[in-house]
């Protein structure tokens, strides 16, 4: 990248690891007692879910798409394990099931999006729209049941992995992470991924598919969201119908906070990580400084603005002409 | 070779409507659908409602659906002018204009002296800094939206956390009738009035070249950033307009309604024919959308469908409606989405 991208010249991933680091010391600095394990142990379980949710949303971005289904399909997968285990189905059969159909419903948010050439916003948005409101009928409006106690220890920021003192959630986040980053620079698929994003059109002169990166792609962010669901039945115990809700906005916000363009084909989810932590530990002083629900809701999005202000700017249109 | 050549066996609805009304068609075909689900809706409704063509019925129905509708054609402006630009701030920001005029104005007593120029100034201040931030600092559109949708639903919870307080009186003949005329139609005859002025301003034919290639528009002389900022000064102005009606409706403040107002407007943008690519689309477009959206919901709860049945029936609508959208009126652009 030749084109200057920011004021200081950094690479907008560095920066955001920065303000990662300027966060952590404020943290220390602000909350008694932040340097220790289980505090920031916590930390990582409390960013792990938003983390796995933001992994599909960095590949959507990534191909240049946008994938608001993913608090539709968080809830759909922590309502229904609280149904089934609640009518004693066992887990695993319960599990695929649940996860067939996210990646499922994530396809065909891509191949609708695809066959149609519609901006996957509005596809997205629908589909949400058709889940939350089959699971409102399925429910009637008040879930019921439990999860299943495994998956809550997952989920639980006290727990640990046998000798490993991380809880399980952490474990699942890194392997997303790992999975991800993967797929995303080591495959053909995510090669095609990031030249589809940079070009759509160059990338269909390359013999990329654009049904196939958009059904994979958009699969892919249904899969992570299921995993996401899953911790996040553990993380509340319980299923509610707007459980999910959270995730619409936030995992979008991980993504361009760490630096990810929302114009396709730059960026990644090494950056996302970075995203994913500033928000838990904005959330988190601003928390533990006593901050009002509401005004906290003012300063994140303050912070939000002010920090892509930082990194996360488009090229002049003079430079791209 | 052309003494056996192939004619296509049937021309595509499209094109033969445009065989015929070559101009109209070629300006309006974005709206088409919309218009064509519109007219199918109003049937279902009138069939399913008794006395639809009674004041009771009319009255209410049309002021419900006038917050909804300008909200579908404030959304609208900055989708046009492309690059990724939307503004999901436009639901809270009606909610947070709802919110100050009723509380912080000192409710019944104000005059529309002091009412109108502190909502529409909101709306004009809010647009302008998000335009700024979006044309100048070059932000993306939805993280900055995002922020201003964040702040202003916590600020109107922030002065107002209940449903309450009184509407100036003369605001609430909005959700009535002003003189003999339904109020939703004057509130969203203003909006439309202030659309037409723009659409003879050299600023409408920019917007949609800016939309249309922004890498064009800036060659050819177009001033690319100012434009781009004023689509979201005119989005804003709008939003609070929907404000006033919104005002004009519940005759109350409600700090709540605002923020679900924006989904289902970018969704009604969506049907009305816009699109996110930009450069294609308009306001009247929205205005069908937004009537679709609303009475969709209408006619579902008419039916009596158990309202749990109404979210996924509007998804699908929404799904099927974007679907045809695309098929129905053609020349979709391929290029680069978002």
């Amino acid at each position: 990248m030749s084109l200057r991208l920011s004021a200081t010249g950094l690479g907008p991933a560095v920066l955001a690891w920065l303000c990662v680091a300027v966060l952590l010391i404020a943290a220390g600095a602000l909350i008694d007692g932040f340097y220790t394990w289980p505090s920031i142990r916590s930390v990582f379980a409390l960013t792990a879910i938003l983390g796995i949710a933001a992994a599909g949303q960095t590949i959507a971005v990534v191909m240049g798409g946008i994938d608001l289904s993913i608090p539709a399909l968080m809830t759909l997968t922590a309502v229904a394990i609280n149904e089934f285990t609640g009518r004693g189905w066992p887990i695993v059969p319960v599990l695929v099931l649940i996860a067939v159909v996210c990646v499922g419903v994530g396809a065909l948010n891509g191949l609708l999006s695809a066959v149609f050439r519609v901006h996957p916003l509005i596809i997205t948005l629908g589909v949400g729209f058709m889940v939350g409101g089959l699971l409102l009928a399925w429910t009637q409006g008040k879930p019921e049941g439990s999860v299943p106690e495994f998956i809550t220890d997952a989920a639980a920021a006290a727990s640990t992995m046998g000798p490993i003192p991380l809880p399980p959630v952490v474990a699942v986040w890194a392997a997303v992470a790992v999975l991800t980053i993967v797929m995303a620079r080591r495959t053909g698929f995510g090669r095609r991924v990031y030249a589809y994003g940079s070009s759509p059109r160059a990338a269909e002169y390359a013999l990329v598919r654009p049904r196939r990166i958009w059904v994979g792609v958009f699969a892919f962010s249904g899969f992570t969201a299921f995993v996401a669901g899953v911790m996040l039945a553990g993380f509340t115990g319980y299923g509610d119908l707007s459980v999910g809700e959270p995730y619409l906005f936030n995992t979008v916000a991980a993504v361009v906070l760490g630096g990810t363009s929302l114009l396709g084909g730059r960026g990644g989810y090494g950056r996302t990580i970075a995203g994913a932590l500033m928000l838990t530990l904005a959330q988190l002083l601003l928390v533990s400084q006593g901050v009002e629900q509401s005004v906290q809701q003012v300063a994140l999005g303050v912070l939000i603005v002010v920090f892509v202000a930082f990194y996360g700017r488009d090229l002049h249109v003079r430079d791209r002409v | 070779m052309s003494a056996v050549a192939k004619r296509p066996a049937r021309l595509a609805l499209a094109t033969r409507i445009e065989a015929r009304v070559p101009w109209a068609w070629h300006r309006y075909r974005y709206a088409a659908l919309a218009y064509g689900l519109l007219v199918v809706l109003l049937a279902v409704n009138v069939a399913l409602s008794e006395r639809f063509f009674t004041e009771a019925v009319l009255v209410p129905l049309i002021a419900g659906a006038a917050p909804l509708v300008i909200l579908t054609i404030a959304s609208t402006v900055p989708m046009i002018a492309g690059n990724g630009g939307i503004d999901i701030s436009v639901g809270p920001l009606a909610g947070l204009v709802n919110v100050v005029l009723v509380v912080g104005l000192a409710g019944e007593s104000s005059s529309p002296a002091v009412v109108l120029p502190v909502a529409l100034g909101m709306g004009l201040v809010s647009g302008a800094v998000i335009g700024f931030l979006v044309a100048y600092v070059r932000l993306a559109p939805i993280v900055v939206t995002l922020g201003a949708y964040l702040i202003y639903a916590a600020l109107a919870q922030v002065i107002f956390a209940d449903r309450g307080g009184t509407a100036p009186e003369w605001l609430t003949h909005l959700g009535d009738k002003v003189g003999p005329v339904p109020g939703g139609f004057v509130s969203i005859a203003i909006v439309l009035a202030a659309w037409l002025v723009l659409s003879r301003t050299p600023f409408y034919r920019y917007l949609f070249a800016v939309g249309d290639g922004e890498v064009a528009a800036y060659t050819a002389g177009v001033p690319v950033a100012l434009v781009r900022a004023a689509a979201y000064a005119i989005a804003g102005v709008f939003a609070a307009v929907a404000g006033l009606a919104l005002t004009g409706l519940i005759a109350a403040a409600d700090p709540k309604i605002g923020p679900t107002l924006t989904l289902t407007a970018i969704a009604g943008a969506a049907l009305g024919g816009t699109s996110l690519a930009g450069g294609r689309g308009g306001v009247l477009g929205a205005l069908a959308g937004g009537a679709c959206v609303y009475l969709i919901q209408n006619a579902l709860s008419l039916m009596g469908i158990d309202s749990y049945w109404v979210t996924f029936s509007f998804g699908a609508i929404l799904v099927l409606g974007i679907a045809l959208n695309g098929l129905v009126t053609g020349g979709v652009k391929r290029r680069g989405i978002a």
